[in-house]
């Protein structure tokens, strides 16, 4: 965990790219020398790296035939209920 | 794009199936992506994702043309897989946690049969591990996880899908940021 809350919701802030310039600076300042909360931070950007960089698998490629077959037919403005 | 899309759901609303079929190739790898992250099971998810569509299209009336449709698509796809995962019986699947064994997963001890190079490998262990953290926390958080960094959407978007106000969407991101650091961190 960050050291203090208010270093928690800096991480957060910045995290969420809503921190002001003065934010970043402050949090960057404090990193540089609490050794905890740049842990802390560097995992957190760690994770969500991971996140973003897995892979999208497509879906089967009879997946759109295999949805046409099962919807039922909808004649002109009629409206449906299943 | 939207304007494309609304053209094609006026289509689909006077029964026009090509126009169905359309929106079914735009959105299925994204719909299907949601829900394999969501119920963590290829097959399953696939399931979820046929159904997702069809209640899309047999509900399709009840669209408002004001509002974004993939929205309202992410949204019939959450809730589904949500409805799975608390229908669900617990039982024994491949990824299921073995005692003492915390962060693997069988899996990973089923030898492969394909010759893969080995940074290849590594790379898919990798995906497996990530893959299956994901499926290690409360449904909540994965929604918003989901949501946030696989289909990289707004928390205004993420609260329309999910029907929930922003500052919770935001304080949940926050939780389940942590809860995967902890998971993560030994990477």
């Amino acid at each position: 965990m960050a050291c203090s809350l208010e270093m928690k919701r800096l991480i957060d802030a910045v995290l969420d790219e809503e921190a002001t310039a003065e934010e970043q600076q402050k949090l960057k300042t404090h990193m540089h020398d609490c050794r905890h909360c740049r842990q802390h931070y560097n995992q957190l950007v760690q994770s969500i790296n991971l996140l973003k960089g897995l892979e999208q698998p497509n879906v089967s490629e009879h997946f759109t035939a295999s949805v046409l077959s099962v919807v039922p037919i909808r004649e002109k403005g009629q409206t449906l209920k299943r | 794009m939207e304007s494309k899309i609304k053209r094609l759901i006026k289509k689909i609303k006077k029964g026009d199936q090509a126009a169905f079929e359309e929106i079914v190739n735009l959105y299925k790898n994204q719909v299907y992506n949601i829900c394999y992250r969501m119920v963590g099971l290829p097959h399953e998810a696939e399931d979820l994702a046929q159904e997702t569509f069809l209640r899309a299209y047999t509900h399709i009336d009840q669209f408002k043309s004001d509002k974004t449709f993939s929205t309202w698509l992410y949204r019939i796809a959450t809730n589904l897989s949500i409805d799975y995962l608390r229908k669900k019986r617990p039982s024994t699947y491949l990824d299921a946690d073995i005692p003492g064994t915390e962060g693997f997963t069988m899996y990973m001890h089923v030898p492969s049969d394909e010759r893969l190079p080995e940074d290849r490998l590594i790379e898919n262990e990798k995906q497996k591990i990530i893959h299956y953290e994901i499926n290690q926390l409360p449904p909540k958080y994965r929604s918003v996880i989901v949501l946030k960094y696989l289909q990289d959407l707004s928390l205004k978007e993420i609260s329309n899908i999910l029907n929930l106000p922003e500052t919770t969407v935001k304080t949940r991101v926050h939780r389940a940021r942590e809860a995967l650091r902890k998971r993560l961190r030994h990477f």
